[in-house]
């Protein structure tokens, strides 16, 4: 089955040709959401920082390569990354020193969203989406979902045309909304604003925020300078640890559903339930398995020019770029509801 | 209680949605006694006029007044191009008929004054056609109701129409002139996608903004206090070339804190396999309800299938018939129908905040007329 897919051998395809790259795209959702493993080319060696347990043992049962666990700052020696290819950062807090290290050394890195601190991120991300766009790579969780996935997949071979809206419903995804004496906007919706970013490729140009009584959500509404829009509703909690996702991509040509309702299952007894069970096991594990897929060269050693033209998009703005705005959103996001005003954005924030 | 009186309907101009006509021919208590229209509207209208007419085997008759007194009608049911939707429902009401009326209430200020003063002088039942009587909606009402809920907090609604208008925008050849928007809104009539027909464009605000608002409205008697909106010609040439929106998104607060949102839009008949994603969500303190308009629905596919043919079929709707009914009712029990005047005020006031919020890019505090 995986051989049939066509990943192009190492010898033969120095370089994949767009088509090539097309067909690989379009069946890699398939593939990651079948549970086949993701061959990435055997001479991988991808140093795993700070990930939890639980991804640790996904991206050991799928890599092919050698996988080195670094935990804690005595893991992070040049010792222990002689060799390594990638380098991927999970935790809470990411140490900005040890990933311009590791720039340093000429490593890719992939660094959990998770792990970005706003506070401390911004000004450096404000400095660097701009000279190390490709060789550092931010990982979206919720971007990376299969379901997510295969609706960008679409948009990207150009069957939905142009974006006129996106609509976004997310309910019950985090435990609280965390609240720092203002409003403060969790950060999955910072991933879900990446996300809209990565369809449009630039800024809006207006941003209107409106929150839900006791703090138990957010509406935003985005509007581009050609017209099109983003909605994007936010409930912290539902009922009894409930949740409840919808991603729609309205487009010129067409438009793509992603959405938990007919996706539902239902479990008829004592109580009546209608279930959505979890598209991935780790989410943290996928994304940066579908990150590496994404990036199947010939060799990981290869050159920069290889990774540059990631996913067959080299017109496609950086990862870095998408997360750098979305912080600046937030800001404006925050702004817009303790002000109750619509907010202005600049043509390029 | 008149619960065995007969009530005599008049239609007044069908040159639209026949739809919100049928609902009257299947009702037993209600009698189609006549088809009326001014004498001087365009021949392709009394065309149309006279097909119903013909149907239901009634009189056309060129002429308004002369139809309501000569027939003794009790309700007439508008269904006119938007721009005379209101002085024909003023002059019906005037002559103390009650109004069943096509959507949109209004396109302007203008428009609706001779209804709102018609309104006070002579307050006869109003109801606007509306979708709220489909089983899912009914269905999500009663939940509600029930408190399954609790406090309601936030409620959106999609409300897309797979559905083209005419070619895709970016068609029209270099040096031909912009599309023509009433010609092509009467070629339209042929598969019912005609509701903008009338001289003046009007976009998908106006035209279906009345169905995810009476949505809303339905599930809340919040007032809305603050709009905001933003629009685009996105998808068809016809709209782009006559400046009226096929794609809008509204952010809506409501008195109590009440958050809700619509995306609306005629979106291509590319976009869905079965006439739209039309979906209704809401979080209340106590639960969350996601529902879809279309169900109950049956998945019908078979070999050489048109294209255009719904994959998934609705079934067990009686949206018309039930609004007739409910019509009948209210007027039986001397109260107010869902969707009445008021309440068809509260939407065109909401699509006119929501106009000029597109217009100048800022949320509009609601001004009540």
């Amino acid at each position: 089955m995986i051989a049939a897919v066509g990943f192009v051998p190492t010898a033969t395809a120095p370089r994949t040709t767009n088509i090539l790259r097309k067909l690989v795209q379009s069946r890699f959702c398939a593939l990651v959401r079948g549970g086949s493993r993701i061959l990435v080319d055997g001479q991988i060696c991808l140093a795993l920082v700070d990930a939890d347990a639980l991804c640790q043992r996904e991206v050991a049962r799928r890599l092919f390569g050698e996988l080195r666990i670094l935990n804690g700052a005595q893991d992070r020696t040049d010792s222990h990354l002689r060799g390594v290819d990638v380098v991927a950062i999970y935790g809470e807090a990411v140490d900005l020193s040890f990933v311009e290290h590791c720039l340093g050394l000429g490593k890719r890195v992939f660094l959990s969203a998770a792990a970005l601190q706003p506070k401390t991120v911004e000004p450096w991300l404000a400095k660097r989406w701009k000279t190390a766009e490709y060789s550092l790579t931010i990982g979206n969780p919720i971007a990376s979902l299969p379901s997510r996935q295969c609706i960008h997949q679409q948009f990207v071979l150009g069957k939905l045309g142009d974006v006129g809206l996106i609509r976004i419903h997310r309910w019950g995804s985090d435990t609280a909304i965390p609240i720092e004496g203002s409003f403060s906007i969790p950060q999955s919706l910072q991933c879900e604003l990446d996300q809209v970013l990565r369809y449009f490729d630039r800024s809006p140009q207006r941003l209107y925020a409106t929150p839900y009584s006791n703090d138990r959500g957010f509406m935003l509404h985005l509007v581009w300078p050609d017209g099109a829009m983003a909605q994007i509703d936010y409930v912290g909690q539902l009922p009894n640890e409930q949740a409840y996702t919808s991603f729609s991509v309205i487009g010129s040509r067409g438009a793509a559903y992603g959405d938990d309702h007919p996706n539902a299952q239902l479990l008829l007894g004592e109580k009546f339930l209608a279930r959505v069970d979890a598209e991935v096991t780790s989410p943290a594990a996928h994304m940066l398995l579908s990150y590496l897929a994404e990036r199947r060269t010939p060799s990981f050693a290869s050159t920069h020019s290889a990774w540059q033209s990631t996913a067959g998009q080299p017109e496609q703005r950086s990862t870095l770029w998408s997360w750098y705005q979305s912080e600046v959103l937030v800001r404006k996001a925050r702004e817009s509801i303790e002000q109750h005003l619509c907010v202005e954005l600049p043509c390029e924030l | 209680m008149n619960s065995h009186r007969r009530y005599r309907v008049a239609v007044l101009s069908v040159v639209k949605h026949d739809y919100v006509v049928r609902g009257w021919m299947a009702h037993p208590r209600c009698e189609l006694v006549v088809v009326a229209d001014d004498p001087d509207i365009p021949e392709w209208a009394h065309e149309r006029n006279q097909l119903l007419a013909d149907e239901c085997e009634i009189p056309y008759v060129r002429g308004v007044e002369q139809a309501l007194r000569d027939y003794r009608v009790d309700i007439a049911v508008v269904c006119s191009e938007a721009y005379r939707h209101c002085q024909l429902s003023a002059r019906a009401v005037s002559a103390g008929v009650h109004v069943v009326q096509d959507k949109p209430l209004a396109t302007s200020d203008a428009e609706l004054q001779p209804l709102l003063d018609a309104m006070q002088q002579r307050p006869v039942t109003f109801m606007m056609w509306n979708r709220n009587f489909l089983p899912a909606v009914m269905h999500a009402q009663r939940e509600i109701a029930s408190g399954a809920l609790g406090e309601l907090q936030s409620i959106h609604v999609d409300f897309y129409f797979a559905k083209d208008a005419g070619p895709p925008k970016g068609q029209r050849p270099k040096g031909y002139p912009p599309m023509n928007w009433q010609a092509y809104q009467i070629a339209a009539h042929i598969d019912g996608s005609d509701g903008g027909v009338g001289p003046y464009p009007i976009g998908e605000l106006q035209n279906e903004g009345i169905y995810p608002l009476g949505f809303i409205f339905g599930l809340t008697q919040a007032a809305v206090k603050r709009v905001f909106a933003s629009s685009t010609a996105h998808f068809h040439q016809v709209n782009a070339d006559n400046r009226v929106e096929d794609l809008a998104a509204i952010t809506l607060e409501m008195e109590g804190g009440l958050v809700c949102s619509i995306a609306l839009g005629r979106i291509g008949v590319a976009s869905h396999p079965s006439g739209g994603e039309i979906k209704l969500r809401v979080v209340g303190s106590r639960g969350a309800l996601v529902f879809h308009e279309a169900r109950p629905d049956v998945g019908v596919y078979y070999r050489q299938q048109p294209a255009g043919e719904a994959r998934q079929r609705r079934v067990a709707i009686e949206n018309d018939f039930l609004l007739a009914d409910h019509f009948v009712q209210a007027l039986d029990q001397n109260r107010q129908p869902f969707m009445n005047f008021a309440d068809s005020v509260r939407v065109f006031e909401c699509v006119r905040a929501a106009l000029e919020s597109c217009r100048c890019g800022r949320p509009i505090d609601l001004k009540p007329l």
